[in-house]
């Protein structure tokens, strides 16, 4: 009998395979205590003076509450675009349906590099300077069909009966929606908002591509690559960013399969 | 369970009208494309008319600061005769497919583990291979060209441990630096569609072909890889596609042979300011992947149609 | 004069064939659950071999372990003289045809069918030649290029049949092979399968909870429940004579009375059954419990009569009132309550001419009083439980 689990290569492999995965990663939080300017082997001490240096910086706190700004917005925007379009798609059957989806879905298989050209074109040739709001407006075009799925995938599950029941007890469609619809789609709106600002926080092409005078937070950990000796302070932001994307990023996703399992029957 | 990708969700309620019904459900469908307005509206105005423009961009010429909106097809014509275009774009879809063979075969292994021999925990793990692909991706590309430079994190190590005497050159600033960085940073996402296509197949058939005389890897061969034709068909389309046009990893850690296609855009929109000539090359860009997309998609046809 | 125990006396049944499988003192446990325990079976040659029983009796268990897909915890299986117990499915003259047919859908019908072939050293043509009879066998020659994907339920079942079948196995599996197709195709199927059975002269043996069905197609029949095995006998032995309470219910419908043992005279009991008083019987299974024992009797609807005078001599008679009536096309079924009786007796008869005698319910309100009869010699004796 074959074994099961962990204990076999097939489970070693795995093992080493998540390990590949994340100890490259691991290793900026290991330097970012580093008492040392160099990312090299032998540790020299253990400091947290860069975290302090992260805190002081005008210009990294400035591009953070930017890259917050955004991000916000985006992902407020993109949830609202991605729940009416999940509805839309989920509870008629209307000519062009098919099109249409496959349009929602393009942003996801177009090379975010072709979008940020384009974008650029298209502003320059509209005298739009680039902004945050060019940055913005680039971040909600592949946010949105994100959170489109992500609805769609929590809406399809949904009972209809229990929104006809609704009505047919009175309510009107508006608050049918609010009282029936909504609350079971939570789970898939909160991890919507979640991942999307996630999204929006961490992307660096589109944002390098689009911006203007004000930068976001990881158009600012680009400047600061060339110089050698802010490297441990960025190494330390760059701790933290991903501590925070990995907790909220987790959190998102635990909230969206839970609530998979979670029908209104 | 269908792939949520390529094909819409089928809609559970039909809001077809027939003649017996009360007024106030004709506009029913109507319903749906007041809902649809503005993500079509932003689809639209942030995607398809910026390509458009794009396109239109590509067949203009750049005099200075000013366009010259004459149609002509000189940039299309650079772009095949001058050599410097055409072999950064081979050299790019060649490391592309390089990435996307490595992560497939890298990711196999473990999606097949989640899927057969994982009882309970199938949550957790995809959970815990998934959420660092939603971290800054430049951060990993970063982290990278910290544990492979001359005074990385290897070479620091492996010359702390006594291995070596000098810094090892060969790790960063070449092509093969940003097949490992891409590779890494595009692990946690090949793995899906793969493990969706194990997850699906019918246990029975396993039993029906071990009943039937098949070893394990007979077993494999014949009825597990053809089964799942169609989630390594969408790992690799997932795969391919976004990393021809890489920019962050070449410039990291490419080094000059790593140079791909996106470095050579940038350059000519920030640096050379020729955009008219940055446009074909997107446009160009864009047709290759296509091609190559949709030939894979159809050479894969007919198997996946069979299974799905 | 047999005690009243749980083992069956296998009735009619042929001894001539030498046994083909063997289980011996079978058990498998998942956990603390007892899916098999201590089962002994022995299967002959060129039978059909139906395992029956409700869901959760450990029948599917024993066949997948038949099949080699799990290990027992204890016991041993013999196939035709070798120990199989522990060899791997692929190894066994064993084939299998699953409850959902797993039927690949990316190879062709032909393909399919051919699957188990690819290793046995014959030739190409040879092989495309056995699918070909295989396929006629079954009334799909022709559909070989067919892709898998494209056959019905019940063309699917076939190709699973043949695909097993091909391989010459000295034992066939067969899981609930007809749980899925429609009522008219499952009752073709079952003559066809019977058939083609006694055709090849393999040895089938299958799996069903639909009793019907078992007692159709098998020529014995071991009936399970809760990981053992209550009686292995011939369809009629089952119904005519079955060794205990449970199994007299599982197989059809059953009338079962409690009573004592009052006396004996030769070959017949004397019963004091409560509610339906002093009662003769000349048990079918010859039965002979001592007196004042406390037994169950059984009697099988269609062996009841209702008169309206009692019957007389060789027949056992007490007054009730008949309740309710129910019409199924080719029978009636009658309900008749008896004082202290917590159920009707049910009656089933294919003559009409009750009907219109028996009305039912009189104007006056009253139910309309009857006469139950059965036959001294016909029913069972089961013992109490």
């Amino acid at each position: 009998m074959r074994q099961r689990g962990i204990q076999s290569w097939l489970g070693l492999y795995s093992l080493l395979y998540v390990a590949f995965i994340y100890v490259p990663v691991l290793f900026l939080p290991l330097f970012s205590f580093n008492d040392g300017i160099y990312v090299a082997f032998p540790l020299k001490g253990f400091t947290t003076r860069w975290y302090q240096e992260m805190a002081n910086n005008t210009a990294l706190i400035d591009a953070l509450k930017n890259s917050v700004l955004v991000g916000c917005t985006v992902a407020v925007i993109s949830t609202a675009l991605g729940t009416l379009t999940a509805r839309a798609l989920t509870r008629y059957r209307f000519r062009g349906r098919k099109t249409i989806f496959g349009l929602i879905v393009v942003p996801l298989v177009i090379p975010f590099i072709i979008i940020g050209v384009a974008l650029l074109v298209l502003t320059n040739r509209l005298g739009i300077e680039p902004s945050l709001w060019t940055i913005g407006a680039a971040h909600l075009l592949i946010a949105t069909p994100f959170t489109t799925l992500i609805m769609i995938s929590r809406l399809e599950g949904f009972d209809a009966s229990l929104e006809e029941a609704s009505q047919d007890l009175g309510e009107t469609g508006w608050m049918t929606f609010w009282l029936v619809t909504f609350p079971l789609a939570v789970p898939g709106i909160v991890a919507s908002l979640l991942l999307s600002f996630t999204e929006s926080f961490d992307e660096f092409i589109l944002a390098f591509f689009l911006s203007g005078n004000e930068v976001t937070l990881p158009l600012y950990i680009w400047g600061q690559l060339r110089f050698p000796e802010r490297l441990p302070m960025v190494l330390a932001l760059g701790a933290l960013i991903l501590a925070a994307s990995f907790v909220i990023v987790s959190f998102a996703e635990w909230v969206r399969r839970r609530g998979v399992n979670v029908k209104g029957k | 369970m269908e792939n949520p990708i390529t094909s819409p969700p089928e809609p559970r309620t039909l809001a077809l009208v027939s003649k017996g019904r009360p007024r106030r459900w004709r506009n029913r469908n109507n319903n749906a494309y007041i809902l649809l307005s503005p993500t079509l509206f932003l689809l639209v105005g942030v995607m398809c008319l910026p390509v458009g423009m794009l396109v239109a961009y590509s067949f203009w010429t750049q005099n200075f600061t000013q366009i010259d909106t004459t149609f002509t097809l000189a940039n299309y014509a650079a772009v095949f005769e001058k050599e410097i275009y055409l072999k950064i774009l081979l050299r790019s879809i060649a490391i592309s497919l390089g990435v996307t063979a490595t992560t497939i075969l890298l990711a196999y292994p473990i999606a097949y583990f989640i899927a057969f021999r994982v009882t309970r925990q199938k949550m957790l793990w995809l959970i815990l291979i998934t959420v660092p692909f939603w971290t800054s991706y430049l951060l990993r590309v970063f982290a990278w060209k910290v544990i492979l430079g001359y005074n990385g994190v290897i070479n620091s190590a492996l010359i702390w441990l006594g291995l070596i005497d000098a810094p090892l050159e060969f790790l960063l600033y070449n092509p093969m630096a940003v097949v490992i960085t891409l590779a890494h940073a595009w692990a946690p996402v090949a793995i899906l569609p793969i493990f969706v296509s194990l997850e699906k197949i019918d246990r029975s058939l396993l039993e029906a072909a071990t009943d039937l005389g098949d070893t394990r890897f007979e077993r494999f061969m014949h009825i597990t890889l053809p089964l799942t034709v169609p989630g390594v068909t969408a790992s690799f389309l997932l795969v391919f596609i976004p990393t021809v046009g890489d920019y962050v990893t070449p410039q990291l850690v490419g080094g000059p042979d790593g140079m791909m296609i996106g470095n050579l855009m940038y350059t000519l929109f920030f640096r050379v300011n020729n955009w008219p000539m940055g446009s074909a090359l997107a446009i160009v860009m864009i047709f290759a992947i296509t091609a190559m997309g949709a030939a894979i998609w159809m050479a894969t046809a007919r198997a996946r149609g069979k299974v799905q | 004069m047999s005690k009243m125990t749980n083992i069956p006396a296998a009735t009619g049944a042929d001894t001539e064939n030498k046994s083909m499988l063997s289980i011996r003192n079978l058990s498998k446990h998942f956990g603390s659950v007892h899916a098999l325990d201590h089962v002994d079976l022995d299967i002959r040659e060129g039978e059909f071999f139906g395992l029956l029983g409700p869901s959760g009796c450990g029948k599917t268990t024993l066949l997948r372990i038949l099949g080699g897909f799990e290990t027992p915890s204890a016991g041993e299986i013999m196939i035709d003289g070798q120990d199989v117990s522990h060899i791997a499915p692929n190894r066994r003259p064993v084939n299998t045809v699953f409850q959902s047919y797993a039927i690949f859908p990316h190879l062709t019908v032909a393909q399919n069918v051919a699957y188990g072939l690819r290793k046995s050293g014959l030739s190409k043509e040879e092989i495309a030649a056995k699918v070909e009879v295989a396929l006629q066998m079954v009334q799909l020659d022709g559909y070989g290029s067919r892709g898998a994907d494209q056959l019905s339920g019940g063309q699917r079942q076939r190709v699973a049949l043949v695909r097993a079948l091909v391989k010459e196995p000295k034992v066939l599996l067969l899981d609930e092979p007809l749980g899925a197709l429609d009522k008219q195709l499952r009752e073709s199927m079952q003559l066809e399968l019977r058939a083609l059975q006694k055709r090849l002269g393999i040895t089938f043996v299958f799996v069903t909870h639909d009793q019907e069905e078992a007692l159709s197609m098998s020529d014995r029949i071991a009936v399970m429940a809760e990981g053992r095995v209550l009686q292995v006998d011939t369809p009629r032995g089952l119904y005519e004579v079955p060794a205990s309470r449970r199994v007299a219910e599982f197989i059809g419908t059953m009338n079962i009375f409690e009573a004592r043992v009052s006396g004996h005279e030769r070959t017949q009991v004397a019963l004091d059954a409560g509610p339906l008083g002093r009662v003769l019987i000349e048990p079918a299974n010859a039965a002979r419990p001592e007196i004042g024992a406390s037994v169950s009797l059984g009697v099988r609807p269609e062996k009841l009569s209702i008169t309206d005078a009692p019957r007389g001599a060789g027949f056992n008679s007490v007054e009730g009132r008949l309740s309710a009536s129910a019409y199924f096309g080719d029978r009636n079924h009658f309900f008749v309550e008896l004082d202290g009786l917590p159920r009707p007796v049910s009656v089933a008869t294919q003559s009409d001419a009750l009907a219109g005698t028996l009305p039912g319910v009189q104007p006056n309100g009253e139910a309309v009083r009857v006469w139950l009869n059965w036959p001294v010699a016909g029913p069972v004796l089961l013992p109490a439980e």
